[in-house]
């Protein structure tokens, strides 16, 4: 027995454990990430419609003015939370070298999203705690007084989860590039 | 169902085997196992030849393993000395302490040279191994015996520890 076969040989052996329905498991996981997928659309399309309509019938009030910033940050950067940043398929369906180089350059636009959205975290923190000031101390407008203070609340606790979000992900993110950027580099330096 | 999905049921041992060349800790094997089949799932409608089921699926497999995040911490412990790589009789073949070394040697190893040996073992030859990799049949060569050597060093270096 050459050293390839008895190296063969112990590699064999290794059995996957036993697994009923299989195919049952992935479909529900198939499912489940279709409806994660039509209910961010449909949260997507929900908050753009309330706003459309409201603008559209000439019914916005100083209330919702004040929090349509804050609306117009907070929903787009949701909506790339929410969305688990796992390969396409049909980059899956590439070799591995052409897939590490897409991979890369995902990996690379994803990170730079984390950083916009601990960005957009920030500008609305500094948009809410501004019409505090604003609507409070210099304009004193007393009808606003409480939205403005519920956004301000809204806005710290959006803050606080976006950057223990992104300080969470940021670290999976960082190694996965690596691994990818250490595979690239070795498909091009024994080519 | 798509009508391939038994085949790919037939495929599983070789594809928990790859995962397992990526991943060490139980729970996140079966976490990567379904990750695998899910994406082997969706892309299983684009699958042309029927006759190259097994490289579609590793190739995928080998995609979704490369950008899985290992948990586990890289270097795994060392075993003991008559478990070595080499040193063992032929008769001792299945045993699962020296199948569990190599698994672990394997995983140390860097994935550019981790696929290659993988498929090597899978039975794919230096044509099949380079189409899947995307490199040249030399690559492949050069690879796997860096693969190996790499492994050779760790037995005999464990050998030494041991002594």
């Amino acid at each position: 027995m050459t050293h390839e076969d008895e190296l063969a040989g112990l590699w064999r052996c290794e059995l996957p454990p036993p697994s009923a329905a299989l195919a049952a498991r992935v479909m529900r996981q198939h499912r489940r990430r279709r409806w994660q997928r039509g209910f961010e659309l449909a949260l997507t399309l929900v908050a753009a419609s309330l706003f459309a309509a409201a603008a559209l019938t000439d019914r916005m009030h100083g209330e919702q003015w004040l929090v349509l910033p804050f609306f117009l940050g907070l929903l787009p950067v949701m909506a790339a939370k929410l969305r688990r940043r796992r390969p396409r398929p049909r980059d899956l369906r590439q070799t591995v070298a052409a897939f590490a180089g897409l991979r890369l350059i995902q990996l690379k636009d994803h990170l730079r999203d984390l950083y916009i959205e601990r960005q957009a975290a920030i500008a609305l923190l500094v948009y809410a705690v501004a019409a505090e000031l604003g609507v409070c101390t210099i304009a004193g407008l007393a009808a606003l007084q409480r939205p403005a203070l519920k956004l301000l609340l809204c806005a710290l606790v959006w803050y606080l989860v976006a950057t223990w979000f992104v300080r969470r992900r940021r670290v999976g993110l960082l190694r996965e590039y690596r691994a990818m950027r250490r595979l690239v580099q070795a498909s091009t330096a024994t080519r | 169902m798509h009508r391939f999905w038994p085949e790919v049921e037939r495929s599983l041992p070789q594809l928990w085997r790859t995962v397992c060349g990526y991943e060490a800790n139980p729970a996140d094997q079966q976490e990567l196992l379904q990750e695998v089949l899910l994406a082997i799932w969706e892309c299983l409608p684009r699958l042309r030849d029927p006759e190259r089921l097994l490289p579609f699926v590793l190739g995928i497999a080998h995609n979704v393993g490369c950008s899985h995040v290992r948990s586990a911490v890289r270097r795994p412990q060392a075993l003991p000395l008559d478990e070595h790589l080499g040193l063992a009789a032929p008769d001792q073949e299945g045993d699962p302490g020296r199948s569990r070394w190599l698994f672990e040697a394997i995983r140390a190893l860097p994935i550019g040279l981790r696929q290659p040996l993988m498929l090597q073992l899978e039975g794919f030859d230096y044509d099949e191994i380079a189409e899947l990799l995307g490199i040249s049949a030399d690559n492949v060569g050069v690879r796997l015996h860096r693969a190996r050597a790499r492994l050779k060093q760790r037995s005999l270096q464990e050998t030494a520890d041991d002594a």
